[in-house]
């Protein structure tokens, strides 16, 4: 099977490559197809890596060595172990099905071709990314990634304030992807190798100057929140909604934010040498949940609100992250995907039907007009808000707290783990009853949802409902399937037992109900004209923007500015260069007066010359 | 042997070439100043043949009255060609590869 990993990232990346060069000559519905069909190609090669026996070890393919300097050497080479595994078919398959719903969602768009190229393009990058056996060459998808998500972000173009919201994405996740350039370059100088296998057992072997290993990781770890947007990066996701629902259901859940995820899950043996960086990435998780958890009960757009859950989601795998329980990390990451990309398909559904409409508050009862809609979302919303037994999210999200406990700094964690459960259940539940619940409010239109956008919301709607299956809660004497088969990888971490565990457990399950009765009674306040919609401080997002605009967008413009006038228009343009033209215009017109054509003046200055250079030679030297 | 005489001679020789060539308008008179100069090398090299005991001074002078006939050849070709096509027999008159003063504007930076 190994001999075919090149095919999962390479199918993508042939699509856009081939919609790039000869897409201008055949319709845009081609092009559509021919994306989804590369995507359907990754994603078969997917299951058969699985058939193949890709889950039981690992598969290893060297393509060809990219550059050799010396003795050093990066290779493009692929290795998926279970940990990549997972990532690759989270990649691949909720890939194709937002390529599938692609189909007819993006029909009657302009500049489909283009779609096409990126979307292709970024599911390449995230498949290079998680695929990569080495750190330059997961830095290439990383970065992949960062161009395409701009690129789709802005893919309106022609609305300059969706411009702007790809510029926003591009730079503030560079501020990530610089920390994480200057982490590879640490990790370089210090073990000579980016391999992660040299790389890794050479961190485990425990040599090393913890000192050094901290800021790494630590500056991993503004890379990881950079992208994945944990605070402080957070700010550009909220805005990442001005692109389409399924550029937002793309960067949400096959790609993107669970990079950062994915990063620090695959360099744990580096984060666990320094527990103290590791402790940061747990505060930094459960920060960013809460503080997510709360904007998003302000929000009124319908994908803001839904990009504020994504935040807080990756806060709880951040966490998860941090107090070492990975593969739980990982499980949540695949739920999440499941459920995420079903909510922000469904959510492009629903602004359709509302004639372009984002505002909830104009929205209810559309569960009359669109059935089947309403039931795969209540499936996303139920697995979002993590309603114990029936939804996936219930089982990858509630060990994720209860591990949470056991950590250093652990009464915190997880007291800030179980709030935010509080308040997924609540902005889950408040989303779906201003949209779905009550009688029929707003303005809708007739909007017949395709077969290739009914069969991806359903696939992911059982999936979102039934995925939980393979990890069933620990001390219920049922099989466990996830943890087990990851624990190899990244090993099994420590989850409370005796009565003090079922009490976590039972607080767990209380949580998210608690929620759900709160999402009622905010939705009736909603309905009079109140509500949390009415709250500045979290529709505002805590005014993080606004505190970012003043303390560093304005004065970074206030320089930028000064810079312009003072040093490139008067230092550069006018004294530099204006010296410069001044000299060598003056120095042409002096030359110029000797070429006039005079030919007895140009024998005179022949004769000078010749005069002076003998009479050089003659007397001087 | 002396040779004052000679090198004076052929530097008189030169300087009174130079002078036609500076001085005279006609292009006829030009070239012949030219070939004026040429004599005054040419005896100049002689003269200094002689004093180093080498033939080489004499080979060179005879190099010399060679190419200068070949040169004058081209050169009344030229003049002929000059009078023909632009009508002047006169120096200063063929002007047409001067530089301008000024550049034009629009071909500023």
């Amino acid at each position: 099977m190994s001999h075919w990993l090149w095919l999962i990232p390479g199918s993508p990346l042939a699509g856009a490559a081939l919609i790039a060069l000869l897409g201008g000559r055949v319709r845009p519905a081609v092009c559509a197809r021919v994306a989804t069909l590369a995507m359907l190609v990754c994603a078969v090669a997917v299951a058969a890596l699985w058939a193949g026996g890709g889950a039981a070890g690992t598969a290893h393919q060297t393509l060809y060595t990219w550059m050799a300097v010396g003795d050093w050497q990066a290779s493009i080479g692929l290795r998926v172990d279970r940990v990549s595994l997972v990532m690759v078919s989270v990649a691949g398959w909720v890939g194709f099905l937002i390529h599938l719903f692609s189909l007819s969602f993006m029909a009657e768009d302009y500049g489909e071709r283009r779609y096409y190229v990126y979307l292709n393009l970024f599911v390449a990058g995230m498949l290079v990314f998680v695929m990569a056996d080495n750190l330059l060459l997961m830095y290439l998808g990383w970065e992949l990634m960062g161009l395409c998500s701009y690129a789709l972000i802005s893919h309106w173009y022609r609305d300059a304030d969706k411009a702007r919201c790809g510029r926003k994405a591009f730079v503030v996740t560079r501020i990530g992807d610089a920390a994480l350039a200057l982490g590879i370059f640490l990790l370089y100088t210090h073990f000579g190798t980016l391999g992660f296998e040299p790389l890794l057992s050479a961190v485990s072997a425990g040599h090393t100057d913890t000192g050094l290993l901290g800021w790494i990781g630590l500056l991993i770890l503004i890379g990881a929140a950079g992208k994945s947007a944990q605070l402080p990066l957070s700010v550009w996701l909220p805005d990442a909604m001005a692109g389409p629902s399924t550029v937002s259901a793309l960067i949400h859940a096959a790609t993107m934010v669970t990079a950062g995820v994915y990063l620090i899950a695959r360099l744990h043996p580096l984060f666990e040498a320094v527990p103290q960086v590791l402790e940061w990435v747990a505060i930094v998780g459960a920060v960013t949940l809460v503080y997510a958890g709360m904007a998003a009960l302000g929000q009124h757009d319908i994908k803001r609100l839904i990009a504020y859950s994504t935040i807080s989601q990756i806060g709880y795998m951040f966490l998860g992250l941090g107090v070492g329980a990975y593969g739980l990390a990982l499980f949540h990451l695949a739920t999440h995907a499941c459920f995420k990309a079903l909510l922000f398909m469904g959510a492009g559904v629903v602004i359709n039907a509302y004639r372009g409409d984002h505002d909830i508050r104009n929205m209810g009862g559309l569960a009359q007009r669109q059935p089947y809609l309403r039931l795969v979302f209540l499936a996303g919303s139920l697995a979002l808000a993590a309603v114990p037994f029936i939804s996936a999210g219930f089982y990858s999200k509630d060990p994720i707290i209860e591990a949470a406990a056991l950590a250093p700094l652990g009464g915190l964690l997880w007291s800030l783990a179980i709030l935010g459960a509080v308040l997924t259940g609540a902005y889950a539940f408040r989303l779906y009853l201003m949209v779905f619940a009550g009688p029929e409010r707003g303005e809708t239109v007739e909007y017949r949802m395709s077969w290739s956008m009914g069969l991806p919301l359903g696939l992911l709607a059982v999936a979102s409902l039934t995925l939980g299956f393979v990890e069933l809660p620990h001390g219920w004497h049922l099989p466990q399937v996830w943890g087990p088969w990851l624990a190899p990888e990244v090993g099994a971490p420590e989850l409370p037992h005796g009565g003090s565990g079922l009490l976590l457990q039972l607080a767990g399950m209380i949580a998210p109900l608690a929620g759900i009765w709160l999402a009622f009674a905010i939705v009736r306040r909603e309905r009079a004209g109140g509500g949390t919609s009415s709250v500045r401080l979290l529709e505002e997002g805590w005014y993080l923007d606004r505190l970012y605009d003043l303390a560093i967008v304005r004065p970074y413009f206030v320089l930028a500015r000064g810079l312009r006038i003072l040093v490139e228009g008067w230092a550069l343009n006018s004294v530099a260069l204006g010296s410069v033209a001044w000299l060598s215009r003056g120095g042409s017109r002096f030359l110029s007066m000797t070429q006039n054509g005079n030919t007895a003046r140009y024998a005179s200055l022949m004769v000078l010359g010749a005069v002076l250079m003998v009479g050089y030679f003659l007397w001087v030297r | 042997m002396v040779y004052e005489p000679t090198l004076m001679t052929g530097a008189l020789l030169f300087l009174i070439g130079l002078a036609m060539v500076l001085l005279r308008r006609e292009l006829l008179f030009v070239l012949m100043g030219i070939e004026v100069m040429f004599n005054g090398a040419g005896l100049t090299a002689a003269a200094a043949g002689q004093y180093w005991q080498d033939s080489v001074g004499q080979i060179l002078v005879l190099f010399l009255m060679t190419i200068t006939g070949a040169e004058l050849a081209v050169a009344l070709v030229l003049v002929y060609l000059a009078f023909r096509r632009l009508k002047v027999t006169e120096l200063s008159e063929i002007r047409s590869l001067r530089d301008e003063p000024t550049l034009p504007e629009e071909s500023r930076p």
